[in-house]
C-alpha cells in the first residue's frame, strides 16, 4: 500500500517537476522526488542506497542546481516606487494596473527561458542602483513608469516594443544605461534623458 | 547578510552542528551500520555548499585544499596497500576494525573536499 502510494507520488512528482514554468519550483519538486526515492529504498531494505541518494540527489543536487539557477538566466526585477512608506503585496499584485504589468512581465521572462525574480520596495532609485544586482529597475513616480535597463540587452528592446503595443495608453519611459545597471551610468542615462 | 536570504541563513545556521555531528557519525559507523565514507563525505560537501548559497563569498583555500585532497588520495592508495601486504593482516584481527574505521575516515574527508571543490570552481571559476 505505502509503496503504490510512494510510486504515484513519484510519478506525479515527476510530471510537475517537468510541466513546472518556474524552474525554482520545479528544482524544490526534484528535491522532493529524490527524498521519497529515499523513503522507497528504505521500503526495499536498500537503507545504504537510501543514505546514497537523499544526500547525493536530495541535498547536493538541489543544492547544486539551485546554484546553477543563480548564476544564469535570472532575471532581476527591482519595482520601486518611493511614494509608499510600507510595500503591500496585495496592491502590486492583485487586480491593479501595475499587478497586471508585473504579470505580464513574468510571463515575458518566462517564454524567453529566463528566471524571472521580482523585488519591490519603497526604496529610492539611487539605493536600488547603488547595489548593482537588477537587471531592470522600474520605478513609478505618480502615474508615469520609467523603466531602466542595460543598452545592451536586447531583451529590453523587446519589452518595451511589447508594452508599447499592448498598453497604448500607459506613461512609460524606457532609460538605457550602460552594461551595468550600477548608480553612476543611471544618472548619466538620465542626465541624457532629460 | 542581505536582507532576503535572512530565513535560509537562519536556518543553516540551526542545523549546521547537527549536519556536521550527523556526518561524522555516519563516517566513523560506517562499517556496521548503513552509510560509509562516501555518504558520510557528501554530507559534510553539502555543509559547504549550504554555506555557499547563503554566503557567497570566495574564501575558502581552495589551493589547499587541492593539495589536502591529493594527499588523502596518495593515502587511500598506501594504507591499504601496507595493510594488506603486510602480514600484520592475517596476524592481529583485533587491526581490522581500526582499519575499516580509518579508511572510512579518509574517503569521507577526500569525498568532502572534493565535492566541496567541484562545486565551488563550478560557482566562482567557471564562466
Amino acid at each position: 500500500m505505502i509503496e503504490v502510494i510512494l510510486l504515484i507520488a513519484l510519478l506525479g512528482l515527476s510530471i510537475l517537476a517537468i510541466e513546472g514554468r518556474i524552474m525554482r519550483v520545479s528544482i524544490i519538486y526534484l528535491g522532493t522526488l529524490s527524498l521519497l526515492m529515499s523513503f522507497l529504498y528504505l521500503f526495499y531494505n536498500a537503507p545504504d542506497v537510501a543514505i546514497a541518494e537523499a544526500v547525493m540527489a536530495s541535498g547536493l543536487t538541489t543544492l547544486l542546481f539551485l546554484t546553477a539557477l543563480k548564476r544564469y538566466r535570472v532575471y532581476r526585477i527591482c519595482f520601486t516606487n518611493e511614494a509608499f512608506r510600507r510595500v503591500n503585496d496585495r496592491y502590486i499584485f492583485e487586480g491593479t494596473r501595475r499587478g497586471a504589468l508585473l504579470h505580464e512581465i513574468e510571463q515575458f521572462c518566462i517564454a524567453r527561458e529566463l528566471e524571472p525574480q521580482v523585488v519591490c520596495t519603497p526604496e529610492s532609485l539611487d539605493v536600488v542602483a547603488g547595489t548593482g544586482r537588477y537587471d531592470l529597475i522600474i520605478r513609478q513616480e505618480g502615474e508615469e513608469l520609467r523603466v531602466y535597463g542595460s543598452r545592451e540587452n536586447y531583451f529590453v528592446d523587446e519589452l518595451e516594443v511589447l508594452l508599447i503595443l499592448r498598453y497604448h495608453d500607459l506613461n512609460v519611459r524606457f532609460i538605457r544605461s550602460g552594461d551595468e545597471t550600477d548608480g553612476d551610468s543611471i544618472a548619466e542615462a538620465e542626465g541624457e534623458a532629460s | 547578510m542581505t536582507e532576503e536570504r535572512s530565513i535560509v541563513s537562519v536556518v543553516t545556521g540551526l542545523l549546521y552542528p547537527y549536519v556536521v555531528l550527523f556526518g561524522i557519525y555516519i563516517i566513523i559507523n560506517g562499517h556496521h551500520t548503513p552509510g560509509g565514507g562516501f555518504q558520510g563525505g557528501a554530507i559534510l560537501a553539502a555543509l559547504f555548499i549550504g554555506r555557499y548559497i547563503v554566503d557567497p563569498t570566495n574564501d575558502l583555500p581552495i589551493t589547499r585544499a587541492h593539495l589536502i585532497e591529493k594527499a588523502i588520495f596518495a593515502a587511500i592508495v598506501i594504507v591499504p596497500a601496507g595493510f594488506i601486504l603486510t602480514v600484520a593482516a592475517q596476524r592481529v584481527p583485533a587491526l581490522h576494525e581500526p582499519y575499516l574505521v580509518a579508511m572510512n575516515l579518509l574517503i569521507g574527508v577526500k569525498v568532502a573536499i572534493g565535492l566541496t571543490i567541484v562545486v565551488f570552481r563550478y560557482a566562482f571559476y567557471e564562466e
